[in-house]
């Protein structure tokens, strides 16, 4: 058995997988953090989830930051881990100490356990100077922060070695954040999400890209405090400020055929992904490949259709609606397509997964409930 | 003199400059300029005026210690000429006026009534709206007798389809305040579009245009289709869009809140490190002038990556466009920098063959000055090279207008 875990403030998800069988729960068993603080308790909770003579193998660990520090995407968790994540925890004040919880509690009640990192920022840390720092001022230390750091580096690492051969692709991430990458001979070129979670395509409740202007003026006529801001562009905007709607992407968009805001919402967001296809298309010159994924990628087929219905004029052809379902990566553009167009069903999780397998076989599984 | 014949004083403001140009319509004839400087601020120079009337140039110092003072200046000037020549005059004022906000949408005679609306708009373009305001408010009491017009730099933009100009903020807070992408350098974007296709020989209202104003201080993208702006790089405010000399341009706002939260920074704090020291000058740290930086490419760094941010910027936007107009007809590169530089337009246009965009190296080495196609000849989109004329736009509009206005 496979652990592959994210973390949260509150609790944690553990997405379980049968080497073996190669089967897996689709839906993870969420754990409240506070067992994390009670080693007989966290030790049970864990033995509960194996069945029989199932052993853990392995755990991995989704890792939202990783700054410059981690430069790989995968990392073994070994004695400095902690260490380095901590000088990290200013970027990540939230995300972080959780995070180094978790891991501490493995390391202390399961010691023998192979445990893994793996970053979704790391990928970005070969992308090219122009495209890794704003153009404002490089003077206080803090400023040395301010970088495109990306994000679903794990989606898009993968999607820029879909294709075999040297190949331009583009790879665009539906998930709760929308994110779009260009590759080339799979080294990044360019990613739409830069510094903090709110640059780049609009999410559930947040504004993503915007005129700073808009903030001044706020601010300075209508006396809008930066708190106000805050919670205005994190927590009232995006879809829910253009429909009133409080709903998943998935929830939404079936509404989007009955409701006009709605309707209208999907308008903004299929343009602003637009924008970031072509931005990514003109930096690196051309295009082999587009590949879409993250978990609203099967919800938001008709949506995918229509971009890429916009793309025609570059010879991409897509096979019509509806796509057959299938598990895994599948090719939806037609066979004279100049440009191949891939939907890839699989979840970060499996992702994390399927690299984990590939560097646990020969580690000699230690049944957890040894070192009781 | 023909009946429709009238002579447009057009008044271009800056932050510390005023141009102005008497321009014959229809036949948009040159019939003097002149350009004051460095009004109201402290420099190593003093303030003065250079002032062309035919092949008469002359360059005086004044006292221009205020906007009023330069126009006062420039009154007196035109008065000597037409004292020596009485077919130099003037029947109307045309202002350029940067930002109306929701109070005009088209270029408007402007009537005592107006100046109030006016004045209400000086917060949306804190650089240009006061200086137009107040030189508008100045004409309307001491030449009553004379019509004004304002046009504006947005108005060529009011076509922005809902779905490009929306911000993913609320509602109820876009309608209450009107928050939406308003657009700039409209007046240029129309000009340059126009005078593409007259030079092209195409209609207007058939064609699928991209026009990069890149000037030394502000510089926007445009995305044209049928004679229409569907796009325009700069939002709300000239902020947003292209990195420019000291703005920032598109930036992720966490950024920007990160300033005022931690750092404790206040809103005029934060408005200058992004209006005032960043784009080419937060890079390159030793000048805001991106022809500095060019002279400095290959020697220094910081010239390499502040240039090819500038130029990837450029190129994201030719990307974006490329989409939205499903394949650009013409590309325009005009203003200072548009016209001045070929490695802007070599970079910019660089690997843009899958686009239908293909540069001829000769040509675009080679600009000779005015108007040419710099295409090489299997590109399936034209790019010109075409010098901007926002004075006679802006003559153009205000004479359109005013005959409308005497017809009715």
């Amino acid at each position: 058995m496979i652990f592959v875990i994210e973390t949260g403030s509150e609790d944690f998800k553990i997405f379980k997988y049968s080497k073996d069988e190669n089967v897996y729960i689709k839906e993870p068993v969420r754990i409240k953090s506070h067992i994390l603080r009670d080693d007989e308790g966290f030790i049970n909770r864990i033995n509960s989830l194996l069945a029989g003579s199932e052993v853990l193998e392995a755990v991995s660990f989704r890792v939202n930051f990783g700054g410059d520090i981690f430069r790989e995407k995968m990392l073994p968790i070994d004695s400095t881990f902690k260490l380095r994540m901590r000088e990290l925890i200013r970027n990540s004040p939230l995300g972080i100490p959780p995070l180094l919880e978790t891991v501490s509690a493995f390391e202390d009640n399961f010691p023998e356990l192979p445990l893994y990192a793996f970053f979704e920022t790391s990928y970005f840390n070969a992308l090219p100077d122009e495209e890794r720092y704003y153009a404002v001022p490089m003077e206080a230390p803090a400023d040395h922060d301010v970088r495109r750091w990306g994000y679903h580096g794990i989606y898009h690492q993968f999607n820029s070695n879909v294709l075999p051969g040297e190949k331009k692709i583009i790879s665009v991430v539906l998930d709760k954040l929308v994110t779009v990458c260009s590759s080339v001979n799979g080294k990044p070129f360019s990613i739409n999400l830069g510094c903090t979670p709110l640059e780049g395509i609009m999410g559930r409740t947040s504004s993503g890209d915007l005129d700073p202007g808009i903030v001044f003026y706020l601010m300075r006529r209508y006396n809008y405090s930066i708190y106000r801001i805050d919670t205005l562009l994190k927590k009232e905007s995006g879809f829910l400020g253009l429909t009133g709607y409080d709903l998943e992407t998935d929830k939404l968009y079936e509404l989007a055929g009955k409701d006009e805001k709605t309707a209208f919402a999907f308008r903004v967001f299929e343009n602003q992904i637009l924008k970031s296809i072509g931005e990514a298309l003109s930096v690196i010159g051309g295009i082999d490949a587009i590949v879409f994924c993250g978990c609203y990628a099967d919800s938001l087929k008709p949506l995918i259709f229509q971009i890429i219905k916009n793309l025609s004029f570059l010879g991409i052809s897509i096979k019509a609606l509806p796509w057959p379902d299938s598990p895994g990566v599948r090719d939806v553009s037609v066979s004279g397509s100049a440009v191949r167009v891939i939907v890839n069903s699989l979840a970060w999780n499996e992702i994390v997964y399927q690299d984990t397998k590939n560097i646990t076989p020969k580690i000699h599984p230690i049944h957890p409930m040894a070192r009781i | 003199m023909k009946s429709e014949d009238l002579n447009v004083l057009v008044l271009n403001c800056g932050s510390s400059s005023l141009k102005y140009k008497i321009i014959k319509m229809p036949e948009e004839k040159e019939i003097l300029w002149g350009e004051a400087e460095r009004i109201g601020i402290k420099t190593a120079g003093k303030p003065f005026i250079t002032h062309v009337t035919g092949t008469k140039r002359r360059v005086i110092e004044a006292e221009l210690n205020s906007l009023d003072d330069a126009f006062s200046k420039a009154l007196e000037l035109i008065k000597e000429d037409t004292g020596e020549d009485p077919s130099i005059y003037f029947d109307i004022f045309a202002h350029r006026y940067v930002h109306p906000g929701k109070f005009f949408s088209s270029t408007s005679r402007i009537l005592g009534k107006d100046i109030g609306k006016l004045r209400k708009t000086l917060e949306l373009a804190p650089i240009h709206n006061p200086s137009s305001f107040s030189l508008i408010e100045k004409c309307s009491t001491d030449y009553t007798a004379v019509p004004q017009y304002a046009v504006f730099d947005t108005t060529f933009h009011k076509t922005i389809p809902e779905e490009n100009r929306t911000y993913a903020l609320p509602v109820k807070m876009i309608k209450k305040y009107d928050l939406h992408r308003v657009g700039f350098h409209g007046i240029s974007h129309k000009y340059v579009m126009e005078e593409a296709c007259r030079f092209l020989g195409v209609d207007v209202k058939t064609q699928k245009i991209i026009s990069c104003h890149l000037g030394t201080g502000g510089a926007s993208v445009c995305a044209i289709k049928d004679g229409k702006s569907i796009f325009s790089s700069m939002g709300f405010t000239p902020l947003e869009g292209l990195i420019m000399n000291t703005r920032s341009g598109d930036l992720d706002m966490g950024y920007v809140l990160n300033l005022m939260y931690s750092r404790k920074l206040s809103i005029d704090e934060t408005e200058k490190i992004l209006n005032k020291k960043s784009g080419i000058l937060g890079v390159y740290a030793q000048s805001s002038d991106l022809r500095d930086v060019m002279k400095n490419l290959g020697k220094d760094v910081k010239a390499d990556i502040a240039f090819s941010m500038y130029i990837k910027r450029i190129r994201k936007y030719l990307g974006f466009y490329s989409l939205l107009l499903k394949k650009p007809d013409i590309m325009i590169f005009t203003d200072s920098i548009g016209i001045s530089s070929p490695l802007v337009r070599e970079q910019a246009c660089a690997n843009l063959e899958f686009l239908g965009i293909r540069l001829d190296k000769d040509k675009n080495w080679n600009y000779p000055g005015g108007i040419i196609d710099a295409a090489g000849p299997e590109s399936e989109c034209r790019i010109l090279i075409l010098p901007t004329n926002e004075e006679v736009m802006i003559a153009r509009e205000a004479y359109r207008r005013h005959k409308n206005d005497i017809c009715h």
